[in-house]
């Protein structure tokens, strides 16, 4: 194998164990780690691609993914996170256990999936089961999670499988739409965080179990 | 020339594993700035339990008997299994299912001693060596599953002596050997699992069971202890990171031998670190990471089982 196949595979096999470490993770810390250390595989990884095809704008994503994604994103969701008080400690809703063979069935789902959408032989196989996987953890975070800022964190994550889809299927999407997304998820973020911290202001907690309870 | 080599391995096992142990407890001393015990004390350790005088409690059954015996019996004979030096040794029964469940025999039968004495402490331990061993057993299964399965064959010779390369160094192997090292902590009783120098009530897993135990019976099991430790360390270098095996007859012997000397060594160093660097996990903490061992043993096979 050439070595760009090797390290992307090496690069796909660290997303994904990033990826089932979320599920473990219980504190919020730790989670955001994690989508740093990920974010960080999926820009080098797109690196290694506009190397490999010689694809001149996937240069430029790769950059923007490690800017936006690995510095701006945990940088901003930090300085926000300082203000919300108290323990951010999230127990799921259901047991580490559960979740972890949940895990593992999830990804042999999208193995099956992937070989019946690319065939048997195709290469492509592992890149979209990785990705696929990885959208389904980051939904299944947003399933089973209580606490608001981590349903947010889901969102993320799927974020980052979409793009780990395209660049590994189609060799990228085409630059607008990229930056697109990109700013997107920018401004998601921005969004999303108000939104948390409206939950906060009004409920004493982003647990999203309490937004339940009726308010005069 | 077989019977030679089976005299050979019994011997080995026997002599090596109390030299192992001794070799990690004394550089985890040196590691923690302290001299630590001399390699040869579990020798005496050893002879010193021989001559013990045995504390028996009058509750007990037949099984306390029982259970230091089944466990040494088969942990013994899983040890001999596991190729040191050779490509292929003792093919015939060194079956990788037979060597699961030749490990798991000695987990019931110390549950059950534990139990049987009816003091609280064995009883509590017993409970959380089996919820351990719970996700312990198929994470371990699931590994060695994954380097049989590249090698299209059960028998744990033929994986080590047709393994391509270093498996360790490709992403399924990785997981694999990753997982596996996991297992073997917890399987070995050491630091993030479980804490071997200790009788704290609280902490205690493996020695808790094994609590009411005196004297020879105490002796024996702290031996098949050892043997089990030293054959799951071999069984991860020879499966994950073969090099250096050679056939009993071939003169690169030596070259063999010293190398199994070199994987003793490393062995030693890298459960003296991580028993150094980590700390002692809660037990419900413990189960994320039994799980996730779980968790990569499986994604490793299902990248092998698709991918090939």
């Amino acid at each position: 194998m050439e070595w760009h196949d090797q390290l992307i595979s090496w690069l796909g096999t660290f997303i994904l164990i990033t990826g089932f470490l979320t599920v473990i993770f219980r504190r919020f810390d730790n989670i955001l780690t994690c989508y740093k250390f990920q974010s960080f595989a999926l820009a080098f990884m797109t690196l290694i691609i506009a190397h490999q095809y010689g694809e001149a704008h996937l240069y430029g994503i790769s950059l923007a993914t490690f800017i936006v994604k690995f510095l701006l994103i945990p940088i901003w969701v930090m300085r926000v996170i300082v203000k919300i008080p108290g323990k951010l400690e999230d127990h799921a809703s259901v047991g580490a256990a559960f979740s972890l063979f949940s895990a593992v069935a999830l990804l042999l789902l999208s193995y099956i999936i992937s070989r019946d959408i690319l065939g048997i032989n195709s290469e492509k196989v592992d890149d979209l089961a990785i990705s696929l996987t990885l959208l389904l953890l980051g939904l299944y975070q947003m399933m089973t999670r209580r606490k608001a800022i981590i349903q947010m964190m889901g969102i993320l994550f799927m974020e980052n499988a979409i793009t780990l889809a395209g660049i590994t299927l189609a060799k990228g999407l085409p630059t607008v739409i990229e930056m697109g997304i990109i700013f997107d998820v920018l401004i998601g973020i921005l969004v999303m965080i108000t939104l948390v911290f409206r939950i906060q202001e009004a409920f004493d907690s982003i647990d999203t179990q309490n937004l339940k309870s009726l308010k005069g | 020339m077989a019977i030679i080599e089976l005299i050979l391995k019994v011997a080995g096992l026997l002599i090596v594993s109390p030299l192992f142990q001794g070799l990690i407890k004394r550089l985890k001393g040196i590691l923690q700035g302290r001299k630590g015990p001399p390699v040869l004390q579990p020798y005496r350790d050893l002879y010193k339990y021989y001559f013990k005088e045995r504390v028996v409690s009058k509750e007990v059954t037949w099984v306390f008997h029982l259970a230091p015996l089944a466990a040494f019996s088969s942990i013994f004979i899983a040890g001999i299994m596991v190729p040191w030096v050779n490509r292929s040794e003792w093919g015939f029964f060194a079956d990788l299912i037979l060597f699961v469940y030749l490990l798991g025999i000695p987990r019931f039968m110390l549950a059950l001693a534990g139990l049987d004495a009816s003091g609280s402490f064995g009883g509590m331990s017993s409970s959380r060596e089996m919820a351990v061993s719970a996700l312990v057993e198929p994470a371990l299964f699931l590994a060695l599953l994954t380097l049989s399965l590249s090698s299209h064959s059960l028998r744990l010779d033929t994986i080590i002596s047709s393994a391509k390369g270093i498996p360790f160094l490709t992403p399924p192997g990785f997981l694999a050997g990753l997982a596996f090292f996991i297992v073997v902590i917890a399987e070995v009783g050491r630091i993030p699992v479980d804490n071997p120098d200790t009788h704290l009530e609280l902490t205690m897993i493996h020695e808790g069971m094994v609590l009411e135990y005196s004297g020879r019976q105490l002796g024996l099991l702290h031996f098949a202890h050892w043997i089990k430790q030293l054959t799951l360390v071999m069984l991860l270098f020879n499966g994950f990171a073969p090099f250096g095996l050679t056939m009993f007859t071939e003169a690169t012997f030596a070259v063999a031998a010293t190398c199994f000397a070199l994987k003793l060594l490393i062995g030693a160093a890298l459960l003296a670190l991580t028993e150094s660097l980590m700390v002692k996990m809660r037990l419900f903490q413990m189960m994320d990471l039994l799980g996730f061992s779980f968790v990569l043993s499986a994604t490793s096979l299902i990248f092998v089982a698709t991918g090939g």
